[in-house]
């Protein structure tokens, strides 16, 4: 009996200690919630997961949606977990559009009209070649109307090209205008890496660097990489690599008119002017400041009485915010071959075919 | 509250030994340790049941070890339970998550009165432990946390052998520090009752 006494403590020692796994901590922003709390129908969403999961949208990895504040949706595919980082590609642009509200409101900049000569005396150079070049503004550039020569919808030639060279920047600046600037639109990604310089060259650190220091750490955005070019300038074109979840908190923060926890990080004032139309280049969507919107009288319409404006990342990281229904529906992907509008375009028709179907 | 309840754990063995020693002045101190198990004042219990303690919206079976060291009228011990019931609902939508609670701790207690048949008892115990909201296909961990429970309880036991008795508790339980998605500390807190068998060791019958 006397040994089966100590028996006792000892085994029941060793069931009090039971591991307790690291995990990465939970988001602290959103609380969570169902789709049935706001109307909607879980069972549909569950269905929508479904066919996530079967492949019907092809290689989406990632899927989350807020709704009224709430965490309604978050689920991760083909083998992504939460706190994956993924190369948001050329989504990385709007960190940029951010970058120039923020350099205004902290009195970097006065005014995007500023011509981008007068910002980066270093390409003197390459702006000297046309003498229309040293009217482009920072406008220009943030509405795809600089008029500088770029394909990026038929080939990616340019782009390639680009990432082969020392200075990005150098390379976009030495392009030839095939248009006046201000007049044509054309989608041109590598104007990120103009406006990652202008931010260099006012605030004297790099882009990454003072968006970690205005934007991230604020966001609580503590795991990211953000690639540089061979020169060390900050590559905004396709650079960024967020976790699902921290991209989606710039949804939040633009759906919040600059309001995060009761700081104000960006003014409303440029949220407005920069997710608003500023020219309508196709028949599909208008322009902001690097923002797209959806146009008033396409299939979408019921659901873009407001505005709704949205970042689509070329392979699938798509960033869509609805102020009307409250919704942000961030969408991560990987698809090299579909173009914009992909299979994460098609993702968020079905999400608001949803809520059409509860309305 | 932690550091307090070890401090009177420690005080406890502390007192016992040196009444030990005291009592064993002729023989060495290497046998202190089986005078100090064969000691009459001395025994041991094992409690093994069933807790039903709150958790969410319903009371849920805990399955509950207790193995309390006794001296007297006192006893001082640790306890380890584990919630048994499955309990599952949606944590981020789409997806399932399952609750695991398994909480350790010590437990102390002093015997209000006792007869040939009956035995009550007044009991505390403090425990922590982990709970987690995990995948059920994978059963990994998505969400996890520590908590910290203060546990009074009412114990009686019914002796139909000396060695072996049936127990009822009725206590409150007070889960604190919890920091799970969906659930909150007040979801686990409340009155608790318990059922289980009491294998008694000890060296003096009563």
């Amino acid at each position: 009996m006397k040994n089966i006494k100590p028996l006792f403590l000892s085994i029941l020692l060793v069931a009090c200690i039971f591991s307790n796994e690291n995990l990465a901590p939970d988001q602290k922003i959103w609380n969570y919630g169902l789709p049935n709390q706001f109307g909607l129908i879980n069972k549909e969403f569950i269905n929508l997961d479904e066919a996530i999961r079967n492949d019907e949208f092809k290689n989406i990895n990632a899927l989350i949606i807020v709704k009224n504040d709430q965490l309604i949706f978050e689920n991760y595919y083909l083998d992504q977990q939460r706190e994956d980082l993924n190369n948001i590609d050329n989504a990385t642009n709007i960190l940029a559009s951010i970058a120039i509200g923020m350099a205004i409101d902290d009195g970097y900049l006065i005014s995007i009209e500023t011509p981008i000569a007068d910002l980066l005396p270093e390409y003197e150079d390459e702006l000297s070649t046309d003498s229309l070049k040293k009217n482009i503004t920072i406008e220009q550039l943030l509405t795809h109307r600089s008029g500088l020569s770029w394909d990026e919808i038929v080939s990616e030639d340019d782009l390639n090209g680009m990432m082969g060279t020392h200075d990005w920047v150098k390379y976009i600046l030495e392009k030839p205008l095939d248009a006046v600037p201000g007049t044509r639109y054309n989608l041109n990604s590598g104007v990120g890496m103009i406006l990652s310089k202008i931010i260099q060259n006012l605030t004297n650190e790099s882009l990454s660097s003072y968006l970690d220091r205005r934007l991230f750490k604020t966001l609580e955005i503590n795991n990211w990489i953000w690639t540089t070019d061979p020169s060390g300038t900050t590559n905004a074109t396709n650079g960024l690599h967020l976790t699902q979840l921290d991209f989606t908190k710039i949804g939040y923060l633009m759906i919040k008119n600059g309001f995060w926890k009761d700081q104000v990080i960006l003014s409303d004032d440029w949220i407005y002017e920069s997710t608003n139309p500023q020219h309508q280049p196709s028949y599909s969507f208008s322009l902001g400041y690097l923002w797209f919107q959806f146009i008033e009288d396409q299939d979408n319409r019921p659901f873009n009485r407001k505005r709704t404006f949205y970042i689509p990342g070329a392979t699938g990281y798509h960033l869509y915010i609805n102020p009307e229904e409250n919704l942000i529906v961030s969408i991560g992907a990987k698809n090299y071959f579909y173009g914009i509008y992909g299979p994460s375009y098609y993702l968020y028709i079905s999400i608001m075919d949803l809520h059409r179907d509860t309305s | 509250m932690r550091k307090c309840f070890f401090s009177i754990y420690f005080c406890f063995f502390q007192h016992l030994i040196i009444a030990q020693q005291s009592d064993s002045l002729t023989k060495s101190k290497s046998q202190n340790l089986i005078h100090f198990l064969e000691n009459k004042y001395i025994g041991w219990t094992t409690f093994a049941g069933f807790d039903m303690a709150p958790a969410i919206d319903h009371h849920q079976k805990q399955m509950r070890i207790d193995v309390a060291l006794t001296y007297q009228i006192l006893s001082l011990g640790m306890t380890y339970n584990s919630l048994l019931d499955e309990l599952k609902q949606y944590v981020i939508f789409p997806n399932v998550h399952r609750l695991n609670a398994k909480q350790g701790g010590v437990i102390m207690g002093i015997r209000a009165f006792h007869s040939k048949w009956i035995n009550c008892y007044f009991k505390t115990a403090f425990h922590w432990g982990q709970m987690t909201w995990e995948d059920p296909s994978t059963k990994e961990y998505t969400f996890s946390s520590k908590s910290e429970c203060l546990k009074p309880e009412f114990e009686i036991t019914i002796t139909p052998k000396f060695w072996l008795q049936l127990s009822a508790k009725l206590g409150y339980q007070k889960i604190v520090n919890l920091n799970l998605p969906l659930v909150y500390s007040n979801d686990f807190s409340g009155l608790f009752y318990s059922y289980g068998l009491v294998i008694n060791l000890g060296n003096e019958k009563y």
